[in-house]
């Protein structure tokens, strides 16, 4: 049922955005919170993300990824946007407020999306720092230039673990879902 | 793959990731389009990655607010006879949260454009592509093609007090100074509203900005229709054209000038259409009344 949920969406079926609220809420406004300088910030951005979700809901491939991996990159896309044009204003925002994640988060934690599963797998098979960059640039959408004033990493380093990391947490998503795929536990 | 040609590799790679992660500024986005090949898509499991990782960090989940799932729900259920907000006279209506996006009738389906043959190779036919669109287009009569460009008069305000002076030189300024903008005159079809327009629409990918200059649209009442954009990305699926935004004409005080509100990026515009909705516009056009459409060539 919930992977028919945003066609039903993008066909107009007035319930599904109710249980799209309901069922997705909880994912958007937490992604927003964490990658918004404040709640009103972040009230205003989930609201963003939802029109965005209704118009982008007929895009939704379950071939790419599974509907709240979509939901997700929806959200991550206007939160990088709205952190983006945030920063082109005069007034910044002060790193100290910035949210550390927990290292071991991603390690202890169950999800119910299987590119989530897979993807906590990959980041605990990370060196330490590399991990600490990713979980700073995917998950609260640091700049390159932040995180390295952030965590005190020369800049080129910072790239290069984002970047490394982020691939190999790719290769394991496709690896993973191959497996998924074939029935393979 | 060439030694000369890895250090394009490289860059293309760097820049994908960033976008997946950080994503990128109108420069950058126009690197990485000038690093793909033609019909290249980046490859979209950087960005499920991305999520994914952003999902499997996550706390356990904070419930959405009740007063903001209310809201949420509000706009989303919001009647189309409302009236329109974020009305801008002589501009746009940006897409924002508080209009009408699921009117309680059903959305209309998608425009049926076809999937481009599997065969097909880099950059498929603009023709065969938007077959559809043109076709129906055709049906009215179009005249793809006629290119007319008389440089625009000053930006009309319409309505009272409109704030949005200086299209028209942002317009001319894109125009100066942004390499890649393309300018496209718009082609009228039998639709009574678009006939004898002779206006065009000014796109530049890398800066992402873009205006519509129209001259004889027909003047609409915002409370019983509206125009609206769409704008066919060749990086995109066809089937889904990017609204580029809902908007009113009065070309009675003479030219208007209406900067384009693309909500997503649009990376390589293959042709632009101009339909008329609902007020507030809608997610996917059933594209009974397309006005005037802007193919752009190569």
């Amino acid at each position: 049922m919930s992977s028919s949920l945003l066609h039903r969406v993008a066909s107009g079926d007035s319930s599904a955005v109710r249980e799209c609220i309901d069922l997705y809420g909880g994912v958007v406004w937490s992604l927003a919170r964490r990658m918004s300088p404040s709640n009103a910030e972040a009230e205003d951005a989930v609201q963003e993300i939802f029109l965005d979700l209704w118009r982008s809901a007929a895009r939704f491939d379950p071939g790419i990824s599974s509907e709240t991996t979509f939901v997700a990159m929806i959200a991550r896309r206007r939160l990088l946007d709205r952190r983006r044009q945030s920063r082109r204003r005069p007034e910044t925002q002060s790193l100290a407020d910035t949210p550390t994640p927990v290292e071991d988060a991603s390690v202890a934690r169950v999800e119910a999306s299987a590119e989530a599963r897979l993807a906590a797998g990959a980041l605990a098979r990370l060196r330490p720092e590399q991990r600490l960059v990713l979980l700073l640039s995917a998950c609260h959408g640091l700049s390159h230039e932040e995180i390295a004033s952030t965590v005190n990493m020369p800049l080129g380093t910072v790239k290069a673990h984002a970047r490394r990391g982020l691939l190999r947490v790719r290769e394991m998503l496709a690896g993973g879902a191959g497996a998924v795929a074939e029935g393979t536990p | 793959m060439s030694r000369r040609d890895q250090p394009s590799l490289d860059r293309h790679i760097e820049l994908a990731c960033d976008r997946a992660l950080i994503g990128l500024s109108p420069a950058e986005e126009a690197e990485l389009v000038s690093l793909m090949t033609s019909g290249q898509q980046v490859d979209p499991g950087l960005e499920v990655a991305a999520a994914a990782i952003a999902l499997a960090e996550s706390e356990a989940e904070e419930p959405l607010p009740q007063h903001l799932a209310e809201r949420v729900l509000a706009s989303a259920n919001a009647q189309p006879a409302a009236p329109p907000l974020r009305v801008v006279r002589g501009g746009t209506v940006p897409m924002l949260p508080q209009q009408p996006l699921l009117p309680p009738r059903a959305v209309t389906p998608p425009p049926r454009i076809e999937q481009p043959q599997p065969v097909a190779p880099a950059r498929p036919s603009v023709l065969r592509r938007f077959a559809p669109w043109l076709a129906a287009a055709a049906c009215f009569g179009i005249a793809v093609g006629s290119f007319v460009f008389r440089g625009p008069r000053d930006e009309q305000a319409l309505g009272t007090g409109d704030p949005r002076a200086g299209a028209a030189d942002r317009r001319a300024r894109l125009l100066s100074e942004a390499p890649d903008a393309v300018r496209v005159a718009w082609s009228s079809t039998k639709d009574p509203a678009g006939q004898g327009e002779s206006g065009d629409i000014v796109w530049s990918s890398a800066r992402q900005e873009g205006f519509m200059t129209f001259r004889a649209l027909a003047s609409n009442d915002p409370s019983k229709y509206q125009y609206q954009l769409w704008i066919f990305d060749g990086a995109r699926d066809e089937r889904y054209p990017v609204d580029g935004g809902v908007f009113d004409v009065d070309p009675s005080k003479g030219e208007v000038v209406i900067p384009i509100t693309a909500r997503v990026r649009v990376s390589d515009p293959r042709l632009f259409a101009v339909t008329i909705e609902p007020p507030g516009g809608v997610v996917v056009s059933s594209r009974e009344r397309i006005v005037v459409t802007a193919k752009v060539s190569g």
